[in-house]
């Protein structure tokens, strides 16, 4: 095969119509197969969706049992006034009662300010929030059971749920003349009072 | 696409048709001159491009058969040029075709050589078609065309006679086993050509020559009996020709009109006054012949527009097999926008299904999630809500059953890591929090209530080691006892292991010294 001289300037636009042939072959493919890795991933949310939604749908039975039963718990706590703000001037009022009940020798406390709470096992969800304020209490003390009635009249009382971090006990060391009906031990704990904010909560 | 244009040559004109929906159209004629050389050249720098076909009908021609060894490749190209080159002065415009092999041992080929053989009445008309850089498909002689039309008009016979009237005379064209063999152009004047018994004339004495030389060449065996020949008549003389014929008894003749021939092989529209030339040149345009003569120098520009098509059919080639490839992309995720749909519609219903059963829920104070987060914390909350007085109600048992133990002080606490050192922390301090969970994640670990305890061991001797010591380690026992609590750290009043120092003063009274011990004790939550 011969072609004639200078065949290469002939050559060249028919060359530019091939490669513009060739590249619009090659755009289209690549804008195909974006569109189709598109529509794959589009494909797997759709049946993951659809697969969330006909699990819940099967489970409704389940689910409605479930809600029934944290409903009951969930009303418990938010009449005992553990879902929403803290009430700290009837938490105040509240110990003082239970001092005045128990006739106990002497009481001082400490409320530290809300943060949230750092306990294990509690699962983050922003609409939740379970929110911690640590109280410091210093008892006397005439026997340890004093101790304990406090700590339940605490659980029964207030608008938060109570958890007893630590608990130090230790006896007085009176002299002879001083063992009448004075308290024999100083207690001093660390318990947090934990609400519930939930922001969703309605207006009860 | 280029128009498709046919130069017919013959020894007084050179005429140019153009081929184009199955029609011959006549777009100029020259005389076979130097005056009608230069018409031409001028005659095609007007012309658009468009691709040449020359059909060269010309008595000046040679047939030449011979065989020669089995041999390929470039062994045979060189061989054939060889013998072309022996055969003829110039080679410019020959050609060597196979006729196929012969069935003896040493498979021999046959091979036809042809040539023309006074190319210097072409020059003028090739040259001006290379100064045009016209491309030129070949140089095809009429001889050529004959197995085609043959073929096309039905000729069932491994060999005929195609007897053909046309502008350049009465030719001849011996056809076997569809290639041909040999081809003859006799000479018949215009006016003789339109009188059928001129024709019949003309038929009769170049038939018997070709006969005889067919005869004497051995093409045709000699006591072989009658050949066929077809003879094409001129428009409308179909049956006075077919009168007029000789009864030749080695010929067994059939003739067939031009107009019918035209049809039979598709062509529609040619010059009336035309001969069979047109049937040659209809079938040249539509199929030519895989052999011609021209050389490559002729043929530059025929094949720079092939490698020009050859580039845009690659190149369209190479963009339709990415379309199709993206139309198959393209269905595939059309298929997927289908399934995408079938799944938002499951979806939407399984979603639709579960409104309504949650309007027959109870009223929420709050949302589903957020109930179900909030209790699921809270029991989490609660597992990890010890009662002091659980622990401290063992320690309590344990002391009931050692009277002569005391204790000054009990510091419990709620802790991940119970056997981590228990410093004295001061009054009021709190402990460390437990270790808190990733967010989201599960408790790492089970919690332990744990107690330190300080004690003294009282109504016995301070220097009675042994029995402080098992009085200690009564208690201990005691508190082992108890369900779940294990003693995890103890400090003795004395240290009476082998590794330690000690030492006392025997016979001295100790005083009022009284011996103190620490035990650390823990419980798992919940147990």
């Amino acid at each position: 095969m011969k072609l004639p001289p200078n065949s290469g300037k002939r050559l060249i636009a028919p060359a530019i119509v091939a490669a513009v042939l060739v590249a619009i072959g090659g755009i289209a493919i690549v804008l195909s197969q974006q569109m189709l890795q598109q529509g794959r991933a589009e494909q797997a949310k759709a049946a993951a969706d659809r697969e969330a939604a006909q699990i819940r749908l099967a489970r409704t039975t389940d689910e409605e049992r479930e809600i029934r039963e944290k409903l009951v718990d969930y009303q418990k706590l938010r009449s005992r006034g553990l879902i929403g703000d803290e009430r700290r001037a009837d938490w105040i009022e509240r110990i003082a009662q239970i001092k005045s009940a128990r006739k106990l020798f002497d009481l001082k406390y400490t409320i530290e300010p809300q943060r949230p709470a750092d306990y294990p096992g509690l699962a983050a969800a922003g609409e939740v929030e379970f929110l911690v304020s640590q109280m410091k209490v210093d008892l006397a003390l005439l026997h340890e059971e004093d101790l304990f009635r406090f700590i339940d009249d605490l659980r029964g009382a207030l608008s938060s749920h109570v958890v007893v971090r630590s608990c130090t006990m230790a006896r007085l060391e009176l002299a002879p003349v001083d063992r009448g009906v004075g308290p024999r031990l100083r207690a001093d704990c660390t318990i947090d009072l934990v609400t519930i904010r939930d922001r969703k909560a309605k207006a009860a | 696409m280029s128009d498709k244009r046919l130069l017919y040559f013959n020894a007084n004109r050179v005429v140019v048709y153009r081929s184009a929906h199955h029609k011959l159209a006549l777009e100029s004629s020259f005389a076979n001159n130097e005056e009608g050389a230069e018409a031409f050249a001028a005659h095609l720098s007007g012309l658009p491009r468009s691709l040449f076909f020359v059909l060269v009908d010309i008595v000046e021609e040679d047939f030449h058969q011979e065989n020669i060894p089995f041999v390929r490749g470039g062994d045979r190209a060189a061989l054939l040029g060889r013998k072309l080159a022996q055969r003829y002065r110039d080679t410019s415009l020959s050609l060597a075709m196979s006729l196929g092999f012969e069935r003896t041992q040493r498979r021999d080929e046959r091979i036809l050589f042809s040539a023309f053989t006074n190319n210097a009445q072409f020059q003028p008309w090739l040259e001006a078609l290379r100064e045009a850089e016209t491309p030129v498909a070949g140089v095809f002689s009429a001889a050529l065309l004959a197995p085609q039309i043959a073929a096309k008009l039905g000729a069932k016979k491994a060999s005929l006679l195609l007897v053909t009237l046309q502008s350049a005379g009465l030719r001849q064209s011996y056809v076997e086993n569809g290639k041909i063999r040999f081809s003859r152009l006799g000479p018949l004047d215009a006016a003789d050509a339109a009188d059928p018994s001129r024709v019949a004339e003309a038929f009769d004495r170049e038939t018997t020559r070709v006969h005889q030389y067919l005869t004497a060449t051995r093409v045709v065996a000699r006591e072989g009996g009658a050949i066929d020949a077809l003879l094409i008549a001129p428009a409308g003389q179909k049956a006075r020709v077919q009168a007029a014929v000789p009864n030749m008894p080695q010929v067994r003749v059939n003739v067939v009109e031009l107009g019918e021939a035209a049809a039979t092989i598709g062509l529609k529209g040619y010059p009336t006054d035309a001969g069979a030339e047109v049937l040659m040149l209809h079938l040249l345009a539509q199929r030519p012949p895989a052999t011609q003569y021209a050389g490559e120098n002729l043929r530059q520009f025929f094949r720079l527009s092939q490698a020009r098509k050859g580039l845009v059919a690659a190149g369209a080639a190479l963009g339709a097999a990415g379309l199709l490839w993206a139309g198959v992309l393209l269905m595939q995720y059309s298929g997927l926008q289908d399934q995408i749909e079938l799944d938002r519609q499951r979806a939407r219903l399984a979603t639709e299904g579960y409104a309504k059963v949650e309007a027959g829920f109870p009223q929420l104070p709050t949302t589903t999630d957020n109930l179900r987060v909030t209790m699921q914390n809270y029991a989490a909350l609660t597992k990890q809500t010890a009662r002091p007085e659980w622990l401290i109600g063992d320690v309590s048992a344990a002391l009931d059953a050692s009277p002569r133990i005391e204790v000054d002080k009990l510091q419990w606490e709620l802790t991940a890591t119970p056997r981590a050192a228990k410093a004295d922390r001061p009054q009021g301090s709190s402990p460390a929090a437990p270790a808190p969970a990733a967010p989201g994640k599960a408790a790492a670990g089970p919690l332990f209530e744990v107690i330190q305890i300080d004690g003294k061991v009282t109504a016995v001797k301070a220097s009675d080691y042994k029995a402080i010591t098992a009085l200690v380690n009564e208690f201990i026992g005691s508190l082992g006892k108890r369900p779940g609590v294990e003693v995890i750290q103890t400090k003795m009043p004395f240290e009476l292991g082998s590794t330690g120092r000690l030492s006392g003063d025997i016979g001295t009274e100790t005083g009022a010294a009284v011996p103190r011990f620490t035990l650390t004790v823990a419980k798992k939550t919940g147990s």
